[in-house]
């Protein structure tokens, strides 16, 4: 009999993963968190040509080692974290670029190698679910509702949507990271008097949806929750001002939702919606590990609970991995 | 450094990039985002994160931590941190 063991990996004081372990725990479950950014602290061994087949070991947070096959379902949280050890060591960029990057292609490869349980979500469909233009593809083959959209670094291209659009147009990043976060910012003819600026780097430009409402959709492969929020500044993820409420999809946008989970093959994703001022629903994008927590804070609906069930509760896919 | 635009009409622009900021880092939104400022209010929302999954969290180290891809709308919202 294969032991069924659940992890997640994630930074050591991500508060998902910790939630998660918690609520876990406090029914009497075990979820083990494999610390993404703390390599060095916890160390790990991918055995390959050797004459016995050694499954990879691992550290746990706990300090205890397990061997990867005794893995069922795995969350792949955020797998790639900067590590710890780098201000510790104080390390120069481009050693701090070695050890990130080492650190990162280790524990994927261990995992992809090792593991044969369940992503969720599966490490190439949740790369390819972060590239904007393919969410919005995806939306609207099947059926969602999406903004004008255009993604160029065409000077003429850009002034014709903005003319097009009669002005009404936002500018939003393919990117954001941790260390740097792009606001999307509305778009003007001041900004647009610099070619080069436009040139410089591809960005998406979308025709501006005036409202203020939006929806945040948690949705797993068979369950989902939602808030909508009431404002017209898009809230912080921890802002208690602006009325939020748990909200029930209507069955076609239910519907829609893990239709598009099925299409980008995740399991899991965090949907962000905006209703314009004509009612019509507007997809914006999907994050394939988005934050949900602070929703049950605000709004009081249960993600956390609903998702450490799902992980409890996920079995091996068919094909587990690629 | 600049290169030639090679425009539709063969009119040759030159494009100077010396010091050009991506054009999606120039613009600000109208507004800004409400984040919650006062002791009170972060110590309601550190209060009500605890109850719900029973991890106390320093508010103001989160904010900080990032988020601010949160701020704009039509932004969707932060995936990156946490």
């Amino acid at each position: 009999m294969i032991a069924k063991k659940i992890g997640v990996v994630a930074p050591l004081e991500d508060l998902h993963a910790q939630a998660v372990r918690h609520i876990a725990e406090k029914n009497g479950n075990c979820i083990f968190h494999f610390c993404s950014d703390a390599v060095s602290d916890l160390p790990s061994t991918a055995r390959f040509g050797c004459e016995e087949r050694m499954p990879s070991q691992l550290i746990d947070s706990t300090g205890t080692q397990h061997s990867i096959d005794e893995f069922s379902t795995l969350w792949w949280r955020r797998p790639y974290a900067a590590q710890r050890v780098i201000e510790l060591a104080h390390s120069s960029r481009d050693e701090s670029e070695v050890i990130n990057n080492s650190a990162r292609l280790h524990l994927e490869g261990l995992f992809r190698t090792g593991f044969r349980g369940r992503f969720i979500n599966d490490p190439s469909a949740a790369q390819r679910a972060e590239h904007k233009l393919v969410q919005l593809h995806s939306a609207e083959a099947i059926g969602l509702r999406i903004p004008q959209t255009i993604s160029t670094n065409d000077y003429d291209v850009v002034q014709s949507f903005f003319e097009q659009v009669a002005g009404d147009a936002i500018v939003k990043s393919h990117f954001n990271s941790a260390t740097l976060q792009i606001k999307t910012s509305r778009l003007t003819r001041d900004m647009l008097a610099n070619e080069a600026s436009v040139r410089i780097s591809p960005c998406i430009y979308q025709k501006f949806i005036p409202g203020t409402e939006h929806l945040r959709v948690v949705a797993l492969k068979d369950r989902h929750q939602a808030v909508r929020f009431l404002s017209d500044e898009v809230d912080s993820r921890i802002d208690l001002s602006h009325r939020a409420t748990p909200y029930i999809l209507d069955a076609n946008l239910e519907h829609k939702v893990f239709a598009l989970l099925n299409e980008l093959n995740l399991d899991f994703g965090v949907l962000d919606f905006k209703r314009d001022v004509s009612g019509a629903l507007y997809f914006l994008e999907i994050n394939q590990q988005g934050q949900f927590a602070f929703l049950d804070a605000v709004a009081g609906t249960s993600c956390l609970p609903m998702v450490t069930e799902f992980l409890l509760s996920s079995g091996p896919r068919d094909h587990a991995h690629t | 450094m600049s290169s030639n635009r090679g425009d539709k009409q063969n009119k040759s622009v030159t494009v100077e990039y010396n010091g050009t900021k991506p054009i999606v880092m120039v613009g600000v939104w109208p507004h800004d985002v409400k984040m919650l400022n006062s002791p009170d209010e972060l110590a309601e929302w550190e209060r009500r994160m605890e109850a719900f999954t029973g991890v106390k969290y320093d508010a103001k180290a989160i904010i900080q931590g990032g988020g601010g891809c949160c701020g704009g709308d039509q932004d969707g919202m932060c995936d990156m941190v946490q």
